[in-house]
């Protein structure tokens, strides 16, 4: 066997972490660098669907906006919810793609049957009561399979994209995590120690 | 050319492999490890990103989670055997018997890159389990044998925890615990009322600096790697240690295929597979330290068949590949506390730990319907998914809201329960299938005990009294256990024990065929327990390793 095969020595940055002055701590240093340099998003300027036609991407905005909408704090159309879906998709089985189109043709019909227009078109009270009557909870679940199961997939899909997006975890949920700290604060209300004698 | 003679060859850098380099290596040994994996560059780690800079959100697209499976997929940690790849390491199982074994790697390091930390003591009565109750084998070591390594792995990893008086997961010499949020100080006051325990679960975290590292930053990414070696690793913590001796040859992209025996069957090397070039390769040493996984360090047994050994390496018991366990999740309940609900956002996911509330089934006492038993892991706060939104019915503002208001003040408990080895659960070689080294590959039966059954039961119950206890509003119940191999414990296989017709390995990991051949991962283990198996499995491959440089010294390998 060639020697030089068995490498004695490995690239691995963490081999050097012993030699590091633990007490100046420049790991933490370092963590809170590359904390900044990966707060950045990828950059859509000219955006293109890749699945959608422009009609169903428009389709499912309107339908991301009504699951999470603009409140105090920006909603699903401003965090993109609709080029997510788009992305992920694009890349899912046939047999997901047709059943997510076919969902997207179902809620035209029925608009056009109730209401005489597809989704898009009509009015935000018409779109809210179809798409009420197909959530389960918190509304009348639809005898319609299709709908229903239609809407339990945009649903956790525009969730899933909006609470992953900048905009819904900074704006939206404030979320404290991902930061650097030297000590563990723990729970900072007395009220909620009773008489537990843990910090 | 001659092949070089090592004087032991250690096959996985995972937790015992890792060890076994450190203390072999420092009793002066000259070793050689081999890695199935690349290596790993720990400042490549992506560990402060955010879901939003990966095109996927970090879950990984579609494609690549059907490929190779919705742990290798993930964004965050885009390296090669981070996971193992499904289409890279195919096995099989029994079409009724799933056994999901996608949380395993073949990297430098193995799981120690994002194992979940949790560093308990097995009990002393954890060790006798058979004496007990009647149940399986105990252990041909005690908890007095095994002791003076636990204190020793805990000097030398760091184990944040606290000390608690409990025989069920006996004390060590810990540093100072993390900080309880919120809701652990609720749940602990809940737990109270019901005369359990609940403490903060010891992990192999640094809460100070410790032996040259960085304690913990508390940035809550664990499982994407550390890039600062602030939790147990093989890279950050035993890999230097061994490669400080000037002992310790390393050579990863080395897929081992068999243990290659000399002509009485004894074994003086492996052969292996270059992961990327393919071509086939021998080594050379006096004694073979298998610790490439539980079922891995099994399958290389099993794919090492000769005339001295017909039914694979060391197993003239026929137990090898037999009595395999995985820890189990025994139902889950997930709710809401009230007293935080709609309070400020805290950030609660940065210790990246949680709380645990000990064993309490047949101790004093033997439960009507089941042995052994269950500790009860309990986890809650905002974390940066705000994962209880898929169980809220509805939809707009109103569901908005409902999600914000809920995030501070979710709170789930789940059970962690010991498995009960039995004959029925075992690995062998599927002769039809191979990986992508043309390596026979394993099918795995898991056959779940009606004991299982019986816990489960008896858990839920407790997991709904718990959240009774602590006020909380339930959102979703969930009865049921887990997938076998889905907690990534796996256990048995190459079972320990003092008779060599019921065991493949004696007290000291060394197997009874064949004395230069040690198995040194959690297949050794002869009964499960219920506590996180690593702290036990470092402590084992430290033990072993004493012993094998004793045995060398004394000229036994020569």
């Amino acid at each position: 066997m060639n020697r030089r095969d068995l490498l004695r020595t490995i690239a691995l940055g963490s081999a050097g972490l012993r030699s590091q002055n633990a007490t100046a701590n420049p790991m933490e240093v370092a963590a809170r660098e590359n904390l900044h340099r990966q707060h950045l998003s990828p950059k859509t300027p000219h955006w293109q669907p890749r699945f959608f036609s422009e009609t169903q991407n428009e389709t499912v905005t309107v339908i991301a906006e009504l699951i999470i909408p603009e409140t105090e704090t920006p909603g699903a159309r401003a965090a993109k919810v609709n080029e997510q879906i788009d992305r992920v998709l694009h890349e899912e089985s046939a047999e997901i793609q047709q059943r997510f189109l076919k969902g997207l043709e179902w809620i035209d019909r029925k608009s056009r049957e109730q209401f005489g227009a597809d989704f898009r078109k009509v009015g935000a009270e018409q779109q809210t009561s179809i798409l009420a009557s197909l959530a389960t909870a918190g509304g009348t679940a639809s005898q319609d399979e299709i709908g229903r199961r239609f809407f339990e997939d945009i649903k956790r899909r525009t969730t899933f994209a909006y609470y992953t997006s900048e905009i819904g975890i900074h704006q939206e949920l404030n979320y404290k995590g991902n930061a650097v700290l030297s000590e563990w604060p723990g729970c900072p209300h007395p009220g909620h120690h009773g008489d537990s004698d843990h910090r | 050319m001659a092949l070089k003679t090592y004087d032991v060859l250690i096959v996985g850098t995972g937790a015992s492999g890792g060890m076994a380099a450190k203390a072999l290596t420092e009793h002066g040994l000259e070793v050689l490890l081999l890695e199935a994996g690349p290596t790993i560059d720990t400042s490549k780690f992506l560990t402060h990103s955010w879901p939003y800079n990966f095109p996927f959100r970090g879950v990984g697209s579609p494609k690549k989670v059907e490929k190779d499976g919705r742990w290798a997929a993930a964004e965050r940690t885009p390296f090669v055997g981070y996971y193992a790849e499904k289409s890279q390491h195919p096995y099989t199982t029994p079409a009724d018997q799933p056994f999901d074994w996608s949380l395993r790697s073949r990297i430098l390091g193995g799981r120690t890159l994002h194992w979940g930390r949790q560093s308990f003591r097995l009990a002393e009565f954890d060790f006798k389990g058979a004496s007990r109750d009647g149940y399986g084998e105990d252990w041909p070591l005690t908890y007095a044998e095994l002791a003076p390594y636990y204190d020793k792995v805990e000097a030398y990893i760091g184990v944040q925890g606290m000390k608690e008086g409990l025989p069920q997961i006996p004390d060590g010499d810990f540093l100072p615990p993390f900080a309880f949020n919120c809701f652990e100080h609720l749940m602990r006051k809940a737990a109270r009322k019901m005369q359990l325990r609940m403490t903060a679960l010891r992990t192999a975290q640094l809460s100070r600096p410790h032996r040259g590292r960085p304690a913990c930053h508390y940035c809550g990414s664990c499982g994407a790697g550390c890039d600062v070696g602030a939790f147990f690793s093989t890279p950050a913590v035993t890999l230097p240690d061994a490669l400080a001796t000037g002992k310790l040859t390393l050579r990863t992209d080395a897929v081992v295929r068999h243990v290659v025996v000399d002509k009485e069957g004894r074994p003086t090397g492996a052969g292996f597979f270059d992961r990327r070039t393919k071509a086939f390769e021998e080594v050379r040493a006096k004694v073979v330290v298998l610790a490439a996984s539980t079922l891995e360090s099994t399958r290389i047994m099993l794919n090492s068949r000769s005339r001295f050994h017909p039914n694979g390496l060391a197993n003239s018991s026929s137990v090898l590949g037999h009595y395999l366990t995985d820890h189990f999740t025994a139902g889950s309940v997930i709710g809401v506390l009230p007293e935080l609900r709609g309070t400020e956002l805290m950030n609660d996911d940065g210790k990246s730990n949680g709380s645990y509330i000990p064993r309490f089934r047949n101790l004093e006492t033997r439960h009507p319907k089941f042995i052994r038993g269950y500790g009860i892991m309990v986890k809650g706060g905002s974390r940066i998914y705000p994962a209880h939104a898929d169980l809220i019915g509805g939809f707009g503002a109103a569901y908005k809201r409902q999600i914000k208001r809920e995030h501070p003040a979710i709170v789930t408990v789940y059970a962690r329960g010991e498995p009960l080895q039995t004959d029925k659960s075992r690995v062998e070689i599927d002769p039809a299938v191979v990986d992508a080294w043309g390596i026979p590959v394993l099918k795995i039966h898991y056959e779940r005990t009606d004991n299982d059954r019986h816990m489960l039961d008896d858990a839920f119950d407790n997991l709904q009294e718990l959240m009774h206890s602590a006020g909380a509003e339930v959102l979703h119940r969930d009865k049921s256990l887990s997938v076998p191999g889905e907690i990534s414990h796996e256990m048995g296989t190459t079972r320990m024990g003092n008779d060599p017709k019921t065991s493949v390995l004696n007290k000291y990991n060394q197997a009874h065929d064949v004395p230069n051949l040690f198995v040194i991962d959690a297949g050794c283990w002869p009964s499960s327990a219920c506590q996180n198996p690593t702290e036990t499995i470092i402590a084992l491959a430290w033990r072993a390793s004493d012993y094998l440089a004793e045995e060398f010294r004394r000229g036994k390998f020569n």
